[in-house]
């Protein structure tokens, strides 16, 4: 068993990328990713074949990683809110032409400007089309310090397997959290799957121009890569859901403190669980709409956003079914506290 | 009998959208010879930027990324880090590199990215159609309107800017219109692609075009035209030179 190292999440995640594989990496300030650009920035360039741009903004970044993926390296950038927004236009190119990436979201509450407080806020914006044209990221949501780093290090190859965007959403509260972790061995560069389409652009020729052929083609094989991807690649965790009544659907940091709820409920005799999404998009539809009607009687769904966003999902995936759903959260960088969490829970048992 | 003149080898063939009367087909045909010379084709990567630039997508054998509108220098900065020993160019016009990609064409001269940036200044945004852009003249005819000092500022002199920042090794102006032009033009790409291979620095070439079908000038008079109206503005040289 590997040492443990104690470690913040921002932290663990970067280098756990760097473990991974990450050779590329360029990234601009924002709260409350900064740690994670501040730790590679004093690490890559001293590391061979490796290396860390400071760039002018996040429309530069992603534009940087598109270029040192194109051609080889495994790539990363990190940001926040705002930054997701002006990256949109990148990660559209990325999925189009099929260029693999890492995007990590340490995310900030509401639009605008907003609040840099923990925050669930970016939940649409990468689960429902990265940018323009409706392409999709492959959306990861660990929910400790230790999922954090295991995801990003499985996030490189989920992004070179599927040629597509990964990203990883995480809130200030993971980035900013020290926990005991274990992290994986450094993988060897020269042993990463070799990428063909880089050397001459692409595989038919030397353009990497998506459908420079037949653009209509690569729609249709993203609608099935997508449609593969929702059949076979989502995850969700079922937390204490073998007898519960009540179950609460929530993801990352949110589902983090619903399970000290339930702990505590559960020791009183209620029958509470909780089913987390470990994948955004695919957005694991089946352990709701598997649910047993006859046992189940409520479904909470919790999130940190105003307006909720994720709740949608849930409620889609629970079509048809006589459950009870409701919702309760909270937004722009105020967060649902264990006691709101508990005291609601308390409500519909 | 000796053949001086032909298309060079790398010129593909492919057919392309560019108008009657167009040079960027000539800037194409320079940048190709410029890198046969070299023996460095095979070895250069090109970022292509969005606009009227990607209407020469294919017709050159240089391997090739397109990239999104104004991204392109960002592009070639993330691929020349990560391939040292690649030849890297951009290809953009005046709006992709002087308005929608200002910030990425600044801070990758000003970070001395070992990248050649080529930018093609036709002062029109031709593939939309004739808009302005940061290089249209003072007085010059556009579909959103002819340009007015007190409304739209001046023609924008991005070679004279980052020819005073301390980072690029050769930042230069020619011209694609007519021989005499043509011959300094390749002088500068050429220069330009030594300054990267030789001394791994930054370095930028604007090349002025003609656009016949946006401007509404007949191409025999286009060459009048610009001795008269654009080279005042956009002075043919070099504005800094690291040989």
């Amino acid at each position: 068993m590997a040492k443990k190292v104690v470690m913040q999440g921002n932290e663990a995640l970067a280098e756990s990328a760097l473990r991974a594989g990450c050779s590329f990496f360029a990234g601009y300030p924002i709260t409350p990713q900064t740690e994670i650009t501040e730790y590679l920035a004093g690490k890559m360039n001293d590391m061979p074949g490796r290396v860390f741009i400071q760039g002018e903004s996040e429309l530069a970044s992603i534009n940087m990683v598109f270029g040192a993926s194109a051609t080889g390296a495994r790539s990363m950038t990190a940001t926040s809110g705002q930054g997701i927004s002006l990256m949109q236009e990148g990660m559209s190119l990325l999925s189009e032409t099929g260029v693999p990436a890492v995007v990590v979201d340490v995310q900030r509450g509401g639009p605008g400007n907003n609040d840099t407080n923990p925050s669930q806020a970016d939940y649409n914006i990468l689960t429902k089309s990265v940018g323009h044209g409706g392409a999709h990221a492959f959306v990861l949501a660990p929910s400790t310090v230790q999922e954090t780093a295991d995801m990003v290090y499985e996030a490189f190859d989920i992004a070179d397997e599927q040629r597509c965007v990964v990203a990883i959403m995480i809130d200030g509260m993971l980035g900013h959290l020290m926990e005991a972790i274990e992290l994986m061995p450094y993988r060897d560069l020269s042993e990463l799957p070799p990428r063909p389409y880089t050397e001459k652009g692409n595989p038919a020729g030397n353009r990497l121009q998506a459908g420079w052929d037949n653009l209509e083609q690569v729609g249709k094989d993203l609608e099935s890569k997508y449609e593969m991807w929702e059949k076979e690649m989502a995850k969700a965790e079922h937390f204490m859901t073998e007898d519960a009544e009540v179950i609460v659907a929530a993801w990352g940091t949110v589902a983090r403190t619903t399970k000290t709820a339930i702990r505590k409920l559960r020791a009183e005799g209620k029958k509470v669980g909780l089913i987390r999404p470990k994948t955004l998009y695919p957005f694991p539809q089946e352990p709701f709409a598997n649910l047993d009607e006859k046992q189940v009687k409520h479904i909470l769904s919790l999130e940190n956003s105003y307006p909720v966003q994720f709740y949608n999902d849930v409620k889609a995936s629970l079509a048809g079914k006589k459950i009870a759903l409701s919702k309760k959260n909270r937004g722009m960088g105020y967060e649902l506290s264990l006691e709101e969490i508990e005291e609601e829970l308390r409500r519909l048992l | 009998m000796e053949k001086v003149y032909g298309v060079p080898e790398g010129m593909t063939g492919e057919k392309t959208s560019f108008c009657a009367g167009c040079t960027h087909m000539l800037a194409q045909k320079l940048i190709v010879e410029c890198l046969n010379e070299m023996g460095e084709r095979d070895n250069a990567i090109l970022s292509l930027a969005i606009g009227c630039s990607m209407n020469s997508v294919g017709v050159t054998d240089i391997h090739t990324i397109q990239a999104s509108h104004g991204r392109s220098a960002a592009v070639a900065t993330g691929i020349s880090r990560m391939n040292p020993d690649k030849i890297v160019l951009t290809y953009q016009g005046d709006g992709d590199t002087m308005s929608i990609g200002i910030a990425e064409s600044l801070h990758t001269a000003n970070r001395g990215e070992k990248v050649t940036v080529i930018t093609i200044n036709n002062q029109i945004y031709g593939m939309t159609g004739g808009q302005m852009s940061a290089t249209t003249l003072v007085g010059q005819k556009s579909t959103t309107g002819v340009r007015k000092p007190e409304l739209m500022g001046y023609p924008f002199n991005f070679a004279e800017m980052i020819g005073n920042l301390k980072a690029p090794g050769y930042v230069a102006r020619g011209a694609l219109y007519s021989p005499k032009y043509l011959m300094q033009a390749k002088e500068m790409i050429r220069k330009a692609l030594r300054c990267q291979k030789e001394k791994g620095l930054y370095s930028y070439v604007e090349l002025l075009s003609f656009c016949p079908t946006n401007w509404g000038v007949a191409p025999k008079d286009c060459l009048a035209y610009c001795e008269e109206n654009v080279l005042p503005v956009f002075p043919v040289g070099e504005f800094k030179t690291c040989f």
